[in-house]
C-alpha cells in the first residue's frame, strides 16, 4: 500500500500541469458550490431578516388564542410581569409592549377598518424599522398622545394629510365602546401593500387609555439577537412562559413569508443540484482526459509487468490524492471567501440597475457560512472525483499492453 | 233540526272568518310591543364573561322603519346616539363629536357590544315582512297557551336565517319567544321574554333576555322601565341633526 | 480558408481528447440550459397564474378606482374601449367586471371580500375560474341571485352549496344595500388568497345591487401569444389617455411576482457565471496541453513562414470549432431533456409540503423554452472557449521557431 502511495504521488508530480489543472477543477468547483449555497441562504435569511424588521419582529408574545382575532378581552394581564420574567434570556436583544386591535378609521364621511397599533417609540425604534420609512411628516415621539401615524395606502383611501383628524373607534376591554380623535402626523411607505394599507400607530398609552386596558398589553414584541437562534429562543421563552401564553415565532405571523423562504430554498436545492451536476462534469472532463493521455504509459507498465488491477488502483489512488488536495484548497478557499463576503456582504446595487429594487429584495447580501454544509459538500465531490477516475482506469488497465503503446499516441 | 244545521254552520264558519292567520298574528303582536309610536327609557344589561355592563337609553319609534335611541348612563357612554331610518344606521359619538354611519362592515357587529347586532336593530320589524309564517302548534309555554309560529325566509329577503320559531301567547298575541335558527337547522340565538307586565297601558314583555347559542355564558336583557304608546312624535326626533344635538333633558 | 480546414482537422486529430472535452462543454450546457429552463417554468406558471386568476395582461379602470374601489369611480365609456378591443389583433379576449369591497354575512360568520360581478362566459375565456369549480355549477348569465364562493370561503362561512349568504355593500349612491344570494358554486384555485377574498356574482346582480345601471369598473384584458403588453398598454393610452383611464399592466399592478422573477434571475447569472469558470478550466486544460503537444510542429509551421499571428488563429479556430460541437450538443441534449421533463413535470412538493400559500403558484413545474435563454450561454461559451486558447496560443506564437523545434 505505502509503495502505491509514493508512486501515485510521483506521478502526480511529475506532471504538474496535469494535476494542476484536475486540481483546479476539484477545487473551484467546491469553493463554487460552497459560495452558491452560502450566497442563496444569506439571500433567505436577509429576506426574513428584512421582512421581519418591518413589523412583526422576530416573536411575539400573547395570551393563547390571541393571535387568530385580535380579540381585546384576550390582552395580557400583566405584561411587565412577563417582561421581568424573560429578561434574562441572553438571546433577546430587545423588547417591546404593544397592544393590536381592529379598529373603525373615520375620517370626513369615509369609515372603514384598520388595526391600530399602540407603541412605545423608543423601544419599537430598535426593534422595528418602519419609522425610517416616513414619507411625510415624522413617526410618533413619547410626547404624541393624540398623534397617529398611517400608511401611504391608507392616507390615500381615506384622503389623509398631515394634520387630518382621524375617529377611532374599537371595542374596549371593559365592554364600551371605545372613540377617541388622533391627528395624523406622519405618513409612512414600507411598499408592503399589506401594512400600508392596514396599520396605524398610536402611542400605547394612547392606546391604553382606547381600549381601557391601562398597565395591559395585547402583546410583547422581541428582536433576537441573532436570526438562527429565534427558534432555540422561541421555545425556550414557551416552556417559561407556560400554558396560558402564546409564544409565536414570524413564521406563525407571517406565514407568506415562510412559503416565499421555503420556495427559496426549493430552488436552491434544484440550482445545487445542477451546479453539483456541472461541476461533476468539469471534474470528470479533467480526470478522464489525464487518464486518456496517459494511455501510452500505462501501456508501457504493464509491459512492464504491472498486472491490470495495480493499474486501476494506482489512477484511483491518484484520483483521491488528487481529490483530497483539490477538496482541502477549495474548501479552504471557499470558506475563506465566503467568511470574508460574509462580513463585508456583497453589494448587489450594481446588479439592481437592471432589475428594479423592492422592499423585499435586500441590497446587501450576507452570504452564510455552515459548516456542516461545507463538509457535506467536500465529501460529494470526492466521491465524484473517485468515482469519475473508476470508469477510464478500469478500462486503461483492459488494454493489451501493446495496443495501449500505439494507440496512446494518438489519442 | 234545520236551524240547529244553520246554526251550527254558521258558528263553525264565522270561526274560520275570524280566526288569525299566522301572519296577522305576528303582526299584531308587533303592533302590540310597538304601537304606531313609542317612547320610554330601556335597560340594557349585558353580561359576558369579561364583563358585566348595564346601559340606560331612551328609545323613540315611529311606525317601523325609525327609531332614535339616546343612551345616558353610565357617563363614558353618556351621549352617543342611534338613529335608524328605513335600512340606514348612523351612531354618534359625543367623545370625537361624529356622526359615523355603519358601514356593512359593521352590520353584524355588535350593537353597544350586546347580544343584538346592527343588524337585528335595523331589521326589528323584518319578521313581519320579510317571512312567511305558519301555525305549527298549540303549546303550553311559560305557563301561558301559546301558539308556535314557523316563519321562513321569503326567497329573496335579505336575513341570515334559515328559519325562526315563534311563540306568542294566543290571547293577546304577547311574543314570547323567538329562536333564531341557520339553514342547516342549528340553533343559533334566543330571545325570550322573561317577565311581561303593565306599561304604558299594554301588557308587554318589560324583561327580554336575548342569548347566543355557543358564545359562553354571555346574554343580554332588555327591561323596559317607561314606555308610552302612541303619543305623537315630531319627525324632527329622526333626523341627524337632532342626532347630532343634546338637548338638555337627556 | 485553408486554415479553417487545417484547424478543423486539428480538432479531428486527437477524436478522444476532443470528444471529452466536447461531451463536458456539452452536458455542463445542457443542464445550465436545463436549470434556466426550469426557472422560466417557474415564472411562467407564477405570471400566468395571476393573470389567469384574476388579473388578465391588463386592467383598465376609471381613475382613481384603484385607490379605494369605489363603486362610484365606474367606467363611462366603456363600449368605446370594447370596440377598439374588439378590432385590436393582438387582443386575444377581454372581460368586463364591476369590482367592490363588500361584506358577506352567514348565520355563523362574516368575512371582508371582493365583490366581483362578471358577465360568466367573457370571463370564463380571460380567468381560469370557470375551471376550477370543486362542487356546484359556475354562473350563468341568467342568474340574479347566484354566487360563487371560494373553499376555504364556504368553510369559514359555515355554508354548503344551495345555502344562503347576504351580501352588504355600500353602493354607488352612497346607500346601504343587502341582497341575499345563494351558493351555486365552489371554486377551489389551489391558492389560499383567492379562495377566501374573492366571490362572484353576475354583472348584472352587481349593477342592480350597487345602483349602477349599465356601468362596469374593470375591463380585464387577455391578449394573444407573443404580443407585448408594453406596447398594447400604451397604444391603449395613447388612444384613450391617461386622464380618465387608468391602464396598468399586471406588473404594475403584482409587482411583486416581478420581483421575486428578477431575484431568482439575479441569482442564476451568478450561478452562470461560475459555470463558465469551471467550463474555462475544463476547456483550457485540453486546449492548453494540444498547444504544448504541438509547439514543435508549431516552430516547423512558423519556421516555413506561417506567420505567428496565423497560429493564434488557428488555435483559436481550434477551440470555436470545439465550442460549437460542444454548444450544438449541449442544445440538443438540454432540448431533449427539456422536453422529457416537460411531459411528466416536476412536482416541487416533494420537496416541499407547505407551498399552498404563495400567490399563483401551483405544486407542478413544466420547463420552458426561452431562445435567449438558449443563445445567451451558448455565446458565452463560445466567448470564453476563445479566450483561454489566447493565452496558450500566444505564447506558442511567439517562440523562436528553433526554440520550438527543439521543445520537446
Amino acid at each position: 500500500m505505502k509503495t502505491f502511495i509514493k508512486i501515485a504521488w510521483r506521478n502526480i508530480f511529475r506532471n504538474w500541469r496535469r494535476s494542476f489543472f484536475a486540481i483546479l477543477a476539484i477545487a473551484t468547483g467546491l469553493g463554487a458550490l460552497i459560495f452558491v449555497w452560502a450566497f442563496v441562504d444569506g439571500t433567505n435569511q436577509q429576506e426574513v431578516s428584512t421582512y421581519t424588521s418591518f413589523l412583526s419582529g422576530h416573536i411575539q408574545i400573547h395570551k393563547t388564542g390571541f393571535q387568530r382575532e385580535l380579540s381585546v378581552f384576550r390582552a395580557l394581564d400583566n405584561p411587565s410581569a412577563i417582561l421581568s420574567e424573560i429578561a434574562h434570556q441572553e438571546n433577546i436583544e430587545e423588547f417591546s409592549e404593544r397592544i393590536e386591535q381592529r379598529v373603525l378609521l373615520s375620517f370626513a364621511d369615509k369609515t372603514s377598518g384598520a388595526i391600530l397599533m399602540g407603541v412605545d417609540p423608543e423601544k419599537e425604534s430598535k426593534i422595528t424599522t418602519l419609522w425610517k420609512m416616513m414619507e411625510h411628516g415624522r413617526f410618533l415621539g413619547p410626547a404624541d398622545q393624540s398623534g397617529i401615524v398611517v400608511g401611504k395606502d391608507l392616507a390615500e383611501r381615506f384622503n389623509l394629510s398631515l394634520g387630518s383628524e382621524v375617529s377611532v373607534l374599537a371595542q374596549a376591554a371593559d365592554g364600551s365602546l371605545g372613540a377617541a380623535k388622533f391627528k395624523v402626523i406622519g405618513i409612512y411607505h414600507s411598499g408592503i401593500d399589506t401594512i400600508d394599507r392596514v396599520y396605524v400607530f398610536v402611542t400605547l398609552p394612547a392606546a391604553q387609555d382606547l381600549f381601557a386596558l391601562w398597565g395591559r398589553a395585547t402583546g410583547i414584541v422581541i428582536k433576537a439577537k441573532k436570526i438562527e437562534s429565534v427558534t432555540n429562543l422561541q421555545s425556550s421563552l414557551s416552556k417559561e412562559l407556560g400554558q396560558g401564553i402564546e409564544v409565536l415565532d414570524w413564521r406563525k405571523i407571517i406565514p407568506e413569508l415562510e412559503t416565499s423562504v421555503i420556495l427559496h430554498e426549493v430552488e436552491a436545492t434544484i440550482i445545487l443540484a445542477i451546479v453539483f451536476l456541472i461541476v461533476a462534469i468539469g471534474i470528470l472532463n479533467t480526470v478522464l482526459m489525464s487518464v486518456v493521455e496517459r494511455v501510452r504509459e500505462f501501456g508501457i507498465m504493464m509491459a512492464l509487468g504491472t498486472a491490470n488491477l495495480q493499474i486501476t488502483m494506482l489512477v484511483v489512488m491518484e484520483a483521491f490524492l488528487l481529490g483530497t488536495v483539490g477538496v482541502i484548497l477549495g474548501g479552504v478557499g471557499g470558506l475563506i471567501v465566503t467568511s470574508i463576503l460574509g462580513k463585508r456582504g456583497i453589494d448587489l446595487t450594481s446588479y439592481m440597475e437592471f432589475l428594479q429594487a423592492s422592499p423585499r429584495t435586500p441590497d446587501i447580501i450576507y452570504p452564510i457560512l455552515r459548516l456542516d454544509r461545507i463538509i457535506l459538500l467536500a465529501g460529494l465531490v470526492l466521491m465524484v472525483t473517485i468515482f469519475a477516475s473508476i470508469y477510464p482506469a478500469v478500462k486503461a488497465a483492459r488494454y493489451q499492453p501493446v495496443v495501449a503503446i500505439r494507440t496512446g499516441e494518438t489519442v | 233540526m234545520k236551524r240547529i244545521a244553520i246554526f251550527l254552520l254558521l258558528l263553525f264558519s264565522l270561526d274560520s272568518v275570524f280566526a288569525l292567520t299566522a301572519y296577522e298574528m305576528v303582526k299584531k303582536s308587533e303592533n302590540l310591543v310597538r304601537g304606531n309610536t313609542n317612547q320610554g327609557i330601556l335597560e340594557m344589561t349585558i353580561t359576558t364573561p369579561y364583563f358585566t355592563r348595564t346601559l340606560k337609553m331612551h328609545i323613540w319609534n315611529k311606525g317601523l322603519k325609525k327609531t332614535f335611541v339616546r343612551i345616558f348612563s353610565p357617563a363614558k357612554e353618556a351621549g352617543i346616539g342611534s338613529l335608524k331610518m328605513g335600512d340606514e344606521m348612523w351612531n354618534y359619538l359625543p367623545a370625537i363629536e361624529k356622526i359615523i354611519k355603519i358601514p356593512p362592515s359593521m352590520m353584524m357587529s355588535a350593537w353597544m357590544g350586546s347580544d343584538f347586532s346592527n343588524d337585528d336593530v335595523v331589521k326589528e320589524s323584518s319578521i313581519v315582512e320579510d317571512y312567511n309564517h305558519r301555525i305549527l302548534t298549540e303549546e303550553r309555554l311559560s305557563g301561558y297557551d301559546a301558539y308556535k309560529i314557523e316563519c321562513i325566509p321569503k326567497e329573496n329577503a335579505p336575513v341570515v336565517w334559515g328559519k325562526i320559531y315563534f311563540w306568542l301567547r294566543k290571547s293577546d298575541h304577547l311574543p314570547l319567544k323567538q329562536e333564531y335558527y341557520d339553514e342547516k337547522g342549528k340553533l343559533i340565538k334566543v330571545l325570550e321574554s322573561i317577565e311581561v307586565g303593565s306599561m304604558g297601558g299594554r301588557v308587554i314583555p318589560i324583561l327580554s333576555e336575548m342569548r347566543t347559542i355557543g358564545k359562553e355564558n354571555s346574554k343580554t336583557t332588555l327591561r323596559v322601565r317607561e314606555m308610552s304608546f302612541d303619543v305623537s312624535i315630531a319627525d324632527s326626533v329622526f333626523t341627524l341633526r337632532h342626532l347630532q344635538t343634546l338637548r338638555a333633558k337627556e | 480558408m485553408l486554415f479553417l480546414k487545417i484547424a478543423w482537422k486539428n480538432v479531428l486529430r486527437r477524436p478522444t481528447r476532443t470528444a471529452i472535452t466536447v461531451s463536458a462543454i456539452g452536458l455542463g450546457l445542457a443542464f445550465f440550459v436545463l436549470l434556466w429552463s426550469l426557472a422560466d417554468g417557474l415564472y411562467a406558471q407564477l405570471i400566468n397564474n395571476s393573470i389567469g386568476f384574476q388579473l388578465g395582461h391588463l386592467q383598465i379602470n376609471a381613475t382613481g378606482f384603484r385607490q379605494e374601489y369605489n363603486p362610484k369611480i365606474a367606467l363611462n365609456e366603456s363600449d368605446k374601449i370594447t370596440d377598439w378591443l374588439e378590432k385590436d389583433k393582438r387582443i386575444k379576449n377581454y372581460s368586463k367586471r364591476i369590482e367592490t369591497p363588500a361584506f358577506l354575512y352567514s348565520a355563523t360568520g362574516s368575512m371582508g371580500i371582493l365583490l366581483t360581478g362578471i358577465n360568466p362566459s367573457e370571463e370564463a375565456k380571460v380567468t381560469v375560474i370557470s375551471r376550477t369549480i370543486s362542487a356546484g355549477d359556475y354562473l350563468d348569465e341568467r342568474d340574479e341571485r347566484s354566487i360563487l364562493i371560494g373553499k376555504y370561503l364556504a368553510e369559514n362561512l359555515g355554508v354548503d352549496l344551495g345555502e344562503k349568504l347576504i351580501v352588504t355593500v355600500s353602493a354607488a349612491d352612497g346607500t346601504l344595500a343587502q341582497e341575499a344570494f345563494r351558493v351555486k358554486g365552489i371554486f377551489n384555485t389551489g391558492v389560499e388568497n383567492f379562495d377566501k377574498s374573492l366571490v362572484f356574482i353576475t354583472l348584472a346582480s352587481a349593477q342592480r345591487i350597487l345602483t349602477l345601471e349599465k356601468k362596469v369598473s374593470t375591463i380585464a384584458v387577455v391578449l394573444k401569444e407573443g404580443a407585448k403588453v408594453e406596447e398594447v398598454e400604451q397604444d391603449l393610452k395613447n388612444e384613450f389617455g391617461n386622464v380618465i383611464y387608468d391602464i396598468r399592466s399586471w406588473k404594475e399592478i403584482m409587482p411583486i411576482i416581478v420581483q421575486m422573477i428578477d431575484l431568482f434571475n439575479l441569482i442564476l447569472y451568478l450561478v452562470l457565471e461560475i459555470v463558465f469558470v469551471v467550463m474555462a478550466i475544463g476547456v483550457s486544460n485540453t486546449i492548453l496541453m494540444s498547444v504544448i503537444e504541438r509547439t514543435r510542429e508549431f516552430g516547423m509551421l512558423m519556421a516555413i513562414g506561417t506567420s505567428g499571428s496565423r497560429i493564434v488563429k488557428m488555435v483559436i479556430f481550434e477551440s470555436i470549432f470545439i465550442g460549437i460541437i460542444g454548444i450544438i450538443i449541449g442544445n440538443a441534449i438540454g432540448i431533449i431533456l427539456i422536453l422529457a421533463i416537460g411531459r411528466i413535470g416536476i412536482d416541487l412538493s416533494l420537496i416541499s409540503s407547505a407551498l399552498r400559500n404563495y400567490p399563483g403558484l401551483m405544486r407542478m413545474v413544466y420547463p420552458v423554452i426561452v431562445i435567449q435563454h438558449l443563445i445567451i450561454p451558448s455565446l458565452l461559451l463560445l466567448l470564453v472557449n476563445v479566450l483561454v486558447s489566447l493565452y496558450p496560443s500566444v505564447k506558442a506564437a511567439r517562440l523562436k521557431p528553433m526554440e520550438a523545434i527543439r521543445f520537446i
